[in-house]
């Protein structure tokens, strides 16, 4: 069974030309507890499909399904609802809150889904990502790495269904990054969750069970002539 | 994490601005609690009425300047009264009794008061209730004795200042001012310490009237009014009329005092019709306080404002990332609008309890002014208003930042691009 499903999916925006088409995609899906990486240059509409598939942002036309639920008919309220259930997100970088402590932050991945707090998962989650010792320290006393890993158990800390990742080692050094990229795969796989991941970074891309281009993906990459400005609104 | 853990890390994440918008709203309530629990206090008391004094003959001249001097031992009285009128008043039906006395001399700063010794024993100061030596109430000794005895008795709070004790004596100063001359003849004893009443009575000391017209210095024609009650004067009288059913003023001194109106040395003055005269004199000051304490606070929430918006420029990238965690639009409004009720609770938590402080401060300098014990710290329905309508201020005040918040895009404070 499919954990992500995407159907005529389109989406764009007004711009000063017209409308701008940035996604075009026809079909594509994710299996329940399958790890797959979409690679492909910057600016192409990577995190705009993540941020369709956790519900950010609403889709001009098509459906998308995710952990059986139809996103597009949902409204923003229930989106929220929904993404906080079933979404484990993982940014680029500045993923933490400031004025919260390495496992507040965790704790906080629980806090907008309904279910109880459960404090001793935080704890040993964070024991898990190598921070058992840093518990209360607050982001600016962490580094960059130690922060995503902050990052990657606060989005597996409620057992969400699926994980989306946003170039989660952009930002950092090629050694630092396979280790954090293989800690996201290892507690996803673990968990059972689905994890999608965007990256640019080719030398990662051995960690997943699919490694898919985005321009195979994405028409409106494939035929930007026709899909990129057509002026028209959809 | 609850939601209120989150609102209070976030107001300990800006604490610096959550403490300044504390502090400047904690001090435009605590001058507003002051202000207009010092306006009730001082109205209730000071129009309480009269102390016990239904009325008081005296000469013609300002109502309020002999109710000053007669009851609240300030000011001078404006001139003399023949003895002959206190009799005649005497015979009035309505009247209850009569106390003469003459002011205009002082001891130390104290006013030193020359009246009846029936004030001592029979002057009811409430319904009921009587100056007492009552040991127990800071009392002590006894009235001074009939006639021209060498004698007096302080108010407990002339006796506290002055640090008298019975059998201590004093030569009065014949004048109410710094450099008046002194009695040097004239050493009188303390024979009495009048308990506690928390009233005027309380800041004089008091000798016998008879007592008055043999201080020596005072000329001849005093002198005999020693003996001579025909040429008697006094500078004015405590009246205390009959009561009617339920405790109510015999309506004659409405009588009275339109009659005494006719005389050309005398007047009725009823201390509470006068009283709340001063109130509608002083009136504009209490406005003026009010308003500017308003203005405090109005000052004060547009601070919070402020600082709301600068933490709300410095958060976004925070709200952006809790929506992203599944907080919904009116989670991040109810966050803000968290933060200023909380800020507007505990800056006005803190500016009634500063407020109250501040009244019990005033009261205690009121009642070393003007005798007059206020309650002081005695929070109430006013302070309950002022925290009611500050609440609602805050919740206002946080409504702009708050859809600043509630509407701002998500994406856009994630990431520089993330197209």
């Amino acid at each position: 069974m499919a954990a992500i499903e995407v159907e005529h999916l389109r989406f764009g925006l007004p711009g000063p030309q017209g409308w701008l088409e940035i996604l075009t995609i026809p079909f594509f899906s994710v299996a329940e507890g399958e790890t797959v990486v979409l690679h492909g240059p910057s600016g192409c509409g990577k995190s705009t499909l993540l941020h369709l598939l956790s519900g950010l942002l609403a889709t001009t036309s098509g459906s998308v399904t995710v952990a059986g639920t139809r996103l597009d008919s949902l409204g923003e309220r229930d989106r929220d609802r929904f993404r906080a259930k079933n979404i484990g997100y993982v940014f680029q970088s500045l993923n933490l809150l400031h004025g919260f402590t390495a496992l507040e932050n965790v704790l906080l991945g629980q806090t907008f889904g309904g279910t109880r707090p459960d404090e001793a998962r935080a704890r040993q989650l964070l024991t898990e990502v190598g921070l058992g010792s840093r518990l209360h320290h607050h982001p600016h006393q962490l580094s960059l790495g130690e922060q995503q890993r902050v990052a990657i158990a606060r989005a597996v800390v409620h057992q969400p269904k699926v994980i989306l990742a946003d170039e989660p080692t952009a930002s950092l050094d090629p050694r630092r990054a396979r280790e954090v990229m293989s800690l996201i795969v290892h507690l996803a796989r673990h968990a059972g969750s689905t994890l999608l991941v965007v990256s640019h970074d080719a030398g990662l891309l051995d960690l997943f069970d699919r490694r898919l281009a985005f321009h195979e993906v994405n028409r409106a990459l494939t035929a930007p002539e026709e899909a990129k400005s057509t002026g028209v609104h959809p | 994490m609850n939601f209120f853990q989150i609102v209070w890390r976030s107001l300990r994440q800006h604490a610096l601005s959550s403490l300044a918008a504390v502090v400047s709203l904690a001090l435009g309530v605590a001058l507003l609690t002051a202000v207009v629990g010092l306006r009730l206090q001082t109205h209730e008391q000071f129009t309480r009425v009269g102390l016990g004094v239904d009325a008081v003959l005296a000469p013609k001249g300002s109502p309020l300047q002999i109710t000053l001097n007669a009851i609240y031992h300030l000011e001078e009285m404006p001139g003399k009264i023949p003895w002959a009128l206190l009799d005649e008043l005497r015979r009035e039906p309505a009247v209850a009794m009569v106390v003469p006395f003459c002011t205009g001399h002082s001891f130390a700063g104290v006013r030193v008061n020359a009246i009846d010794r029936s004030f001592l024993t029979d002057f009811e100061i409430e319904p009921g209730r009587l100056l007492s030596f009552d040991p127990a109430l800071g009392g002590a000794g006894r009235p001074f004795a009939s006639g021209p005895a060498k004698e007096a008795v302080a108010g407990w709070e002339a006796a506290q200042r002055l640090g008298i004790t019975l059998g201590s004596s004093f030569n009065p100063v014949c004048g109410v001012n710094l450099g008046d001359p002194v009695h040097q003849n004239d050493h009188l004893t303390f024979v009495g310490i009048l308990a506690r009443t928390g009233t005027p009575h309380d800041r004089a000391i008091y000798i016998p009237l008879d007592t008055f017209y043999t201080l020596g210095g005072h000329g001849d024609a005093v002198a005999r009014m020693a003996t001579d009650y025909a040429s008697r004067e006094v500078s004015g009288a405590l009246v205390r009329m009959r009561r009617i059913r339920q405790g109510v003023m015999h309506p004659g001194v409405r009588d009275l005092k339109f009659m005494l109106a006719q005389n050309p040395v005398a007047q009725l003055v009823v201390p509470a019709e006068v009283l709340p005269g001063l109130f509608n004199i002083i009136g504009w000051v209490d406005h003026v306080l009010v308003a500017i304490a308003i203005v405090v606070v109005l000052l004060a929430s547009l601070f919070l404002v402020v600082s709301l918006l600068n933490a709300l420029r410095e958060r976004r990238r925070d709200h952006a990332l809790l929506r992203c965690l599944g907080a919904g639009r009116r989670t991040i409004l109810g966050l803000i609008l968290a933060e200023s009720t909380i800020i507007s609770m505990t800056g006005g938590i803190l500016g009634i309890l500063l407020g109250q402080i501040l009244l019990h401060r005033a009261a205690i300098l009121i009642q070393a002014e003007s005798g007059v014990m206020l309650p002081g710290f005695r929070p109430g329905l006013p302070d309950l208003v002022i925290f009611g309508a500050l609440l609602v201020l805050g919740l206002l005040t946080g409504l702009w930042p708050a859809f600043r918040a509630y509407r701002a895009g998500v994406l856009e404070h994630l990431r520089p691009s993330t197209l």
